[in-house]
This record gives C-alpha cells, sequence and structure tokens, in this order.
C-alpha cells in the first residue's frame, strides 16, 4: 500500500510518495462531505428555508449524484493528481481547465472561513475560550498537518470519522422520537430561500470531488475510485436528510438560524452530557472538513504549476513531507486574516456551491469528448457509459442542473455570479499574462495532452521529475 | 464529435495555429460576453439576468470564434513549423 517515492533529496519532485487503500478513501470522503453542511449550515439554511431544506437536500443531492458520475467516469480512466484541472483542461479547453485552480483558492478560502465559524460557536457552546484564538490555533494545526503528508491526515480522518458517526447517532436516533409533525405544517415559508437552500446544500456533496484530485495516492484506483464514490454519496445523502428532517421536527423552524443549532437543539431531546457530545462532533467535523480541503485543493494547483499556466514553484514537492508545501501556503494562510471577518454563511456556501457545478459542467462536457479526445483511456476504464444512453444524458442533465444553479443564484443572490463572472474576467488576463510569459504554442501542447503526466507517473517510483525553476 | 475544441487533435496544428489557439479568444469572448449579459441585465430589469448572461456568452463566444478565424486566417500557411 504504501509505496516509497525515492525523491527525498530532491525538493522538486512532483510526484507524491504515499498511497492509501479503500478504507481511508472512504474515511477521507464521508469524512469531508458530511462535516461541515451538517454542523454548521443545516441551522442557517433550515432558519431561512423551513421545513423544505429537507427537500433542498434531496435536490442538491441530484447534482451531487452526477458529479459523482462524472467523477467515478474520469477518475476511472485518468487517475491523475489535479484531475479537475487535467479533465477539463484537456478534455473541454485549456482556459476552462485554467480556471479550476485559478478560482481554487477563492473556493478553498470560502469553505475554510464557513469552518472556521461554525467550529468557533460549536467551541463557544463547550468553553468559554477566544473564539480568534481557537480559529487560529486550529488553522495552524491543519496546515501542519496537510506539510506533513497524505498519510498522517488519512490517519487523524479514520479517528474523526468514527467520533463524528457516533456524535451524530446520538442526535439523529434519539431526535427522531421527539419530532413534533406539527413543525412540518408550513413546508415552503420561503421559496427563494428554499432555491438558495438547493444551492447551497450542493456544498456539502463536494467532498466527492476529493477522489479524483488524489488519484495518484489511490490504490487501485480503477476500482476504489467508483465503489468509494457511489457507496459514500448513498451514505451522506441518506445522513443529511435524517439530520435536516429531525432539526426542522423538533422545534419550529423560526427558532432556528445558527451555526451551532444542533448542539442547541439537542438540547429539547438528550440528558444534560448529550449537547455536549453533539457539539463535540461537529469539532471533529470541522477538523476533518478543514483539512481534507486544503488536501485536494493543493494537489489540484500543483498539477497546474507542473504544466507552468501556475508559477512552477508551486509545483514543487517537500523533500522531507513530500507534499505540495508552497501550493498548501498559499491556500491555507491567507485564511489567517480572512476568518474574523466570515459572518455570510448562506453567501459563502452559495458561492462554493456555484463555482463547483459550474466547473463541473465543463467537467461534463469533457467527460462528453473523452472517447474521442483519449479512446485507449476510455476504453481500459474499469468503469464507463455508452455514449449516446448514458454520456449524453449525464451531461445534459448537468448542464440543466447548473443552468438552474445560474439562475437561482443571480435572482436571489445576484453579487455571488457578479463576484464569480468578475473572477473568471481576472482569469482570462492573468491567463493571457501567463501566456506572454512561456511559449503559448508549447503550453497550448501541454495543456491538451496527457504524455507530461503520464510519463511522469510511469516513473514515480523510480526517479523524480525536477519541474523546479 | 468533441465539444468546444478548436480541432480534435491538437497535435495537427501548427505551432503557428496553437499559438493563436491558446489565447482561447472564444473562452474569453464568452467570459466578457456573460459578465456584460449580468451587467446590462441588473441596470436594466432584474428578472432579465435570466437570460442575459446566456445571450451575451453565445454571443461573446460566436464573436471569439469569428475573431480567432479571421486570426487562423492571417497566417501564412506555409510558415507552420516554428514557434510564435
Amino acid at each position: 500500500m504504501s509505496q516509497d517515492g525515492g525523491d527525498g533529496a530532491d525538493g522538486g519532485t512532483s510526484l507524491l510518495p504515499d498511497r492509501v487503500g479503500l478504507l481511508a478513501v472512504l474515511a477521507l470522503v464521508v469524512g469531508n462531505a458530511i462535516s461541515v453542511p451538517i454542523y454548521v449550515l443545516s441551522g442557517p439554511l433550515a432558519g431561512r428555508a423551513g421545513p423544505s431544506v429537507v427537500l433542498a437536500v434531496v435536490l442538491a443531492a441530484i447534482p451531487a449524484g452526477f458529479v459523482v458520475l462524472y467523477n467515478a467516469l474520469l477518475g476511472s480512466a485518468m487517475p491523475v493528481a489535479g484531475g479537475l484541472y487535467v479533465y477539463i483542461s484537456r478534455l473541454t479547453s485549456p482556459f476552462w481547465g485554467f480556471l479550476v485552480p485559478f478560482t481554487l483558492p477563492l473556493v478553498v478560502w470560502a469553505s475554510l472561513l464557513v469552518t472556521a465559524t461554525g467550529f468557533a460557536e460549536y467551541t463557544r457552546y463547550l468553553v468559554d475560550l477566544p473564539s480568534t484564538a481557537l480559529i487560529v490555533g486550529l488553522l495552524l494545526l491543519v496546515l501542519v498537518i496537510n506539510i506533513a503528508g497524505l498519510r498522517i491526515v488519512a490517519q487523524f480522518q479514520i479517528l474523526f470519522v468514527v467520533a463524528l458517526a457516533a456524535a451524530l447517532l446520538v442526535f439523529i436516533v434519539p431526535g427522531a422520537t421527539a419530532v413534533n409533525p406539527a413543525n412540518y405544517a408550513d413546508p415552503f415559508p420561503d421559496l427563494g430561500g428554499f432555491g438558495l437552500a438547493s444551492v447551497a446544500m450542493f456544498y456539502p456533496f463536494l467532498g466527492f470531488g476529493l477522489l479524483v484530485e488524489l488519484g495518484e495516492e489511490i490504490d487501485d484506483p480503477g476500482r476504489t475510485i467508483p465503489l468509494a464514490l457511489f457507496g459514500g454519496v448513498v451514505i451522506v445523502a441518506l445522513v443529511y436528510v435524517a439530520l435536516t428532517a429531525v432539526l426542522v421536527g423538533v422545534v419550529p423552524w423560526t427558532e432556528l438560524g445558527n451555526a451551532n443549532d444542533l448542539a442547541v437543539v439537542s438540547e429539547r431531546f438528550l440528558p444534560p452530557w448529550g449537547p455536549s457530545v453533539v457539539a463535540a462532533g461537529a469539532l471533529f467535523a470541522v477538523v476533518t472538513s478543514v483539512s481534507t480541503a486544503l488536501l485536494t485543493a493543493s494537489r489540484t494547483i500543483m498539477r497546474a504549476a507542473r504544466d507552468g499556466i501556475l508559477p512552477r514553484p508551486l509545483s514543487r514537492v517537500h523533500p522531507r513531507f513530500g507534499t505540495p508545501h508552497y501550493a498548501l501556503l498559499v491556500l491555507g494562510v491567507p485564511p489567517f486574516l480572512l476568518v474574523p471577518l466570515a459572518d455570510e454563511l448562506i453567501g459563502l456556501s452559495v458561492f462554493i456551491g456555484l463555482a463547483s457545478l459550474t466547473a463541473y459542467f465543463f467537467c461534463a462536457i469533457g467527460l462528453w469528448n473523452l472517447p474521442d479526445e483519449f479512446p485507449d483511456h476510455y476504453e481500459n476504464a474499469a468503469f464507463r457509459l455508452r455514449r449516446y444512453r448514458g454520456l449524453l444524458f449525464a451531461v445534459v442533465a448537468g448542464a440543466l442542473a447548473t443552468a438552474s444553479f445560474w439562475v437561482v443564484t443571480l435572482v436571489r443572490q445576484p453579487v455571488v455570479g457578479v463576484v464569480l463572472v468578475g473572477w473568471f474576467l481576472v482569469g482570462y488576463g492573468y491567463y493571457r499574462y501567463r501566456l506572454g510569459k512561456v511559449d503559448a504554442a508549447s503550453m497550448y501542447a501541454t495543456m491538451t495532452s496527457l504524455d507530461d503526466h503520464e510519463q511522469a507517473f510511469a516513473r514515480t517510483g523510480e526517479l523524480d521529475v525536477s519541474e523546479g525553476d | 464529435m468533441a465539444i468546444g475544441r478548436f480541432r480534435t487533435d491538437p497535435a495537427e496544428l501548427t505551432a503557428a495555429e496553437r499559438a493563436v489557439v491558446a489565447k482561447q479568444h472564444p473562452e474569453g469572448a464568452l467570459v466578457v460576453g456573460m459578465g456584460l449579459g449580468i451587467a446590462v441585465s441588473m441596470a436594466v430589469a432584474p428578472a432579465l439576468v435570466v437570460v442575459g448572461p446566456i445571450v451575451g456568452g453565445v454571443a461573446g463566444y460566436a464573436l471569439g470564434r469569428r475573431y480567432r478565424a479571421r486570426r487562423l486566417r492571417g497566417l501564412d500557411g506555409s510558415d507552420g513549423s516554428g514557434p510564435e
């Protein structure tokens, strides 16, 4: 399972030495997907959408299911680090692919802000400590863990996922007996809030993208990726529905709206020690979410930097820890400055959901192109669909879901759409600037070919691929 | 047929063609058009944001393709082996 990359002497090495198996991958994915939404977003979204938040979860699960399908298909055919960037740049167009690592820092920072806010809320529920110090301490710990290596993160993740599962059961099972059907009497108090909740609830399902980002680091990816994805999405969807149904069933939705509502609501049906267990579970969930957010995004940035479309130093792997330390610092340091500004949980979640589903829309187009562009990869994939029966449906459905998200967002929270499009414009300017710094023809060839990566991947256990400049 | 690619096999392009295609004019114009579509819609009638970005994006993409085609036509077909 473990693989020594043999790169300890060269800081320029760009391949990652550790590999993880199905159990660790499932724990990583479920831990990431099941954390922030359950503990941090459920209360604020229920406070805006009312009982319809349960239906919002179901609706969000539909595009999430397609995302899982895209991940399974592409991950099975082309397991590479930085998967989404590679898929879109190679299979759709270089610029759309470039937007993935260019926009990813914003998504990660937003994600960290949501998570850190939740962390502060639940910490204050348990102990009376300065929240800012706790948040900074948490972010520092997670950054160090990520730089220290994937294996350490995976080991932490398994431990935390077990604790998280226990805390969730403590909330859901007794809570189901305390539900008052009268609280479901007005299921749609705010249709706009329901629409936004559907977009925001997509964010919690994004943990499934983790798998393709870690392709190089997964044992037997052709088998592990589909199994972990489909197993994970079923588990997560069931948990979300059960939890939100209990949340809005135990108290009137008008009493909800805070990030720590799960602990507060559990006071209604648990013994005195119970809410503390729920809050402690939230802290485990926050840690797992923050750690995997950095983990996946850093690999994507590393892959783009290998191609040269981002500064080359971002592709370097630490000679001792075997992690992309510069990319991790780019992602992990700015949130230290931004955490005190985090108070827009729903807006940030909508931004994350919209940006992510937009990326997956281009991913779906790439999926359609896959049999033409890389027929050998598609033929050799352990998991694939028929072109006109399966792939076409997946692409069209993904396009419709993405269009729906954009319409809902632009109507209900236009600033989010404006910021995203504005960032894409900035991205095009930077893309052209970067092209001016390199040989544009070579860059285009690189960003439409898998050759470099495949040659490097084949040499993983033998030697390095020094790309530092 | 592949979607969104200039040619199915980029390796068939000359270096000069690749240098033009690398600039991704249609994609960039799509983003500009989408942004304009949102801005104009919000300025005129917010309800138009349902269609404004789509119209803007499609129009931008079409203009970007025309511009790229013009740039490619302007290339000397015999000068395709070297870098830009």
